[in-house]
């Protein structure tokens, strides 16, 4: 009855050796090189890309009842990584964004974050759907974005810098 | 009745900022020989789905709760029952700009690697499958979630982030594929869950553009004999552990995780004890090549014992095929992306042994063959 070390992992069904290659789809089976001359196409065709990022000034904006004047760029990145959930003081953080595609979007997380938008979006789904954090708001248009940070307390959020923005607060991001 | 106006504010916080999302994906799989989530070298292509919502709150700034439901078909693995993937309270003991600390408790998932958590959606995959040889479907219960409690950490200063968890629960270890993978056999019996330890350190440099991570698991099982069981009470511990690396470009990611899985079982009576570890990696890369286009290939490696690599030793001992002992799995893949919401994607796998493939998929004496290949096309939604 008893079982070597070789018996564990073994199908129970029968094996039937011989029948390699019988109707594989491409049946063609140089894996060992071949396999690599795609990454070798990836790292080597690939490295000199970038979007043409076109140059909009951004800047962080925050509902009023904030107490904190700048924040570091370390902070900046995990609030809008969701992780950071609450202001000094304790009251929550709300975010707000643009979708991953808009102009804004690109720009901010870029040039203010220095992290690409589907690095974000990977964070976000990540915390949503293992049950550790949440998804930030989104919103369409900047006077959208005006409003919400405007009326929700805790709020933060970006728009297009040189513009009236009157009724929040700009944060500086100071880089630490 | 001074409790009131507090419970009715507790109460909007709570409607305020509680979020729903969900996911549901359908795949189509055709493949030769050998089957993978149904009899997919027949007729059987369309017998992988998923469909799985969460719920999250966050009631005080403090306090984070969540949990999925998720309903899963897979071939003979999965039949579709609603199960709860997590449930779980979140309690920060300390936040700030620089560092944080929680604890959490429920049903939790395990953080293994970098895709574990994510496993089940779409969207967050590299690929339609995972890398096979580290995140295997067949065990897929008793890797994803287990019910305990685990604390963790995060720690910034200037371009630097460390992320770490530990914890401590008892694994799921009631799937009908467990007993095949590990024992070879449906026995009379059946596993129970021991105290188990899992851990996972992160560091990462500009908001993920490097990642460098570790993740270490002791997961204990207890076999308990059923009626005329030639098998005895017994142990079985599973200790992976991973190292991953991941760089991120704007319009490309390159990704390699390589894995140690020890394997350790004492006193089960008519299977010897004895140790083995089995070794995975895996290398992947990703090219953006709009924001509609993506295209990835990966090599992925298993040998199911790295003193047995090819399996010869264990052929010689078993009259079993030493193909059964690794798999290597050259993948390359597409995906088009119609809205931040809907994406389909499409992959050729040409694989080289079996190690990987389910037993309760592959029961016609006829399987497995050594060389195999298979076409998956899947469509995912999110919300």
């Amino acid at each position: 009855m008893a079982t070597s070390r070789h018996g564990m992992h073994s199908a129970t069904a029968g094996w039937v050796d011989g029948k390699n290659c019988r109707k594989l789809l491409l049946c063609s089976h140089a894996v060992s090189l071949r396999a690599y001359l795609p990454f070798v196409f990836l790292f080597f065709v690939c490295i000199n890309t970038s979007f043409a990022a076109k140059n909009i000034p951004v800047i962080v904006i925050a509902n009023k009842n904030i107490s904190e004047k700048t924040l570091t760029l370390g902070a900046v990145r995990s609030i809008f990584g969701m992780r950071l959930r609450s202001w000094n003081g304790g009251k929550p953080i709300r975010v707000f964004v643009f979708n991953d595609h808009h102009p804004l979007h690109i720009q901010f997380s870029k040039k203010i974050l220095g992290v690409f938008p589907h690095q974000l979006r990977w964070s976000w789904d990540r915390l949503v759907f293992s049950g550790t954090g949440q998804a930030p708001t989104y919103v369409k248009t900047e006077s959208e974005m005006l409003e919400y940070v405007k009326n929700t307390p805790g709020a933060i959020g970006y728009i297009t810098g040189g513009q009236d923005h009157g009724h929040v607060k700009e944060l500086p991001v100071i880089k630490d | 009745m001074l409790a009131l106006p507090i419970c009715n504010a507790y109460a909007d916080r709570l409607v305020d900022n509680m979020q729903v999302h969900g996911f549901v994906s359908q795949a189509f799989i055709s493949s030769s020989d050998n089957n993978f989530w149904g009899e997919t070298s027949a007729d059987e292509h369309f017998g992988f789905s998923e469909l799985g919502v969460n719920i999250s709150a966050q009631p005080t700034s403090d306090l984070h709760l969540a949990g999925q439901l998720l309903a899963r078909r897979a071939g003979n693995l999965d039949d579709g029952d609603i199960r709860l993937d997590y449930v779980l309270a979140d309690y920060s003991i300390m936040s700030n700009q620089s560092r944080s600390l929680g604890i959490r408790i429920g049903r939790i998932l395990h953080p293994l690697g970098l895709y574990n958590e994510t496993r089940d959606i779409a969207f967050t995959r590299p690929g339609i499958l995972l890398p096979q040889s580290i995140y295997f479907d067949r065990t897929r219960d008793l890797a994803f979630s287990s019910d305990g409690f685990q604390f963790h950490g995060e720690h910034r200063t200037g371009s630097n982030e460390i992320f770490w968890q530990v914890g401590s629960a008892l694994p799921i270890v009631d799937s009908p594929e467990l007993e095949l993978a590990l024992l070879s056999n449906d026995w009379p019996g059946k596993f129970e869950p021991d105290t188990s330890y899992l851990g996972r350190l992160f560091w990462e440099k500009n908001g993920g553009r490097l990642r460098l991570g570790l993740s270490y698991g002791y997961v204990d099982m207890i076999y308990k004999p059923g009626l005329l069981d030639p098998l005895s009470r017994g142990h079985i511990t599973f200790e992976p552990a991973i190292f991953s690396l991941q760089y991120n470009e704007e319009k490309w990611s390159a990704t390699t995780e390589y894995a140690l899985r020890k394997f350790d079982y004492k006193g089960l009576g008519a299977i010897n004890d004895q140790t083995f570890t089995g070794e995975s990696w895996y290398l992947q890369g990703s090219y953006r090549a709009t924001r509609e286009w993506e295209i990835f290939a990966r090599y992925d490696n298993l040998f199911a014992d790295k003193g047995d690599r090819n399996g010869e030793d264990y052929a010689a001992a078993t009259s079993q095929p030493a193909y059964g002992r690794y798999a290597r799995d050259f993948t390359l893949g597409l995906k088009k992306v119609f809205t931040p919401s809907f994406m389909v994607r499409a992959e050729y796998h040409q694989v080289d042994g079996t190690a990987w493939l389910s037993t309760l998929d592959n029961q016609s004496p006829t399987v497995p063959v050594r060389k195999w290949d298979m076409l998956a096309l899947l469509a995912s939604y999110r919300f």
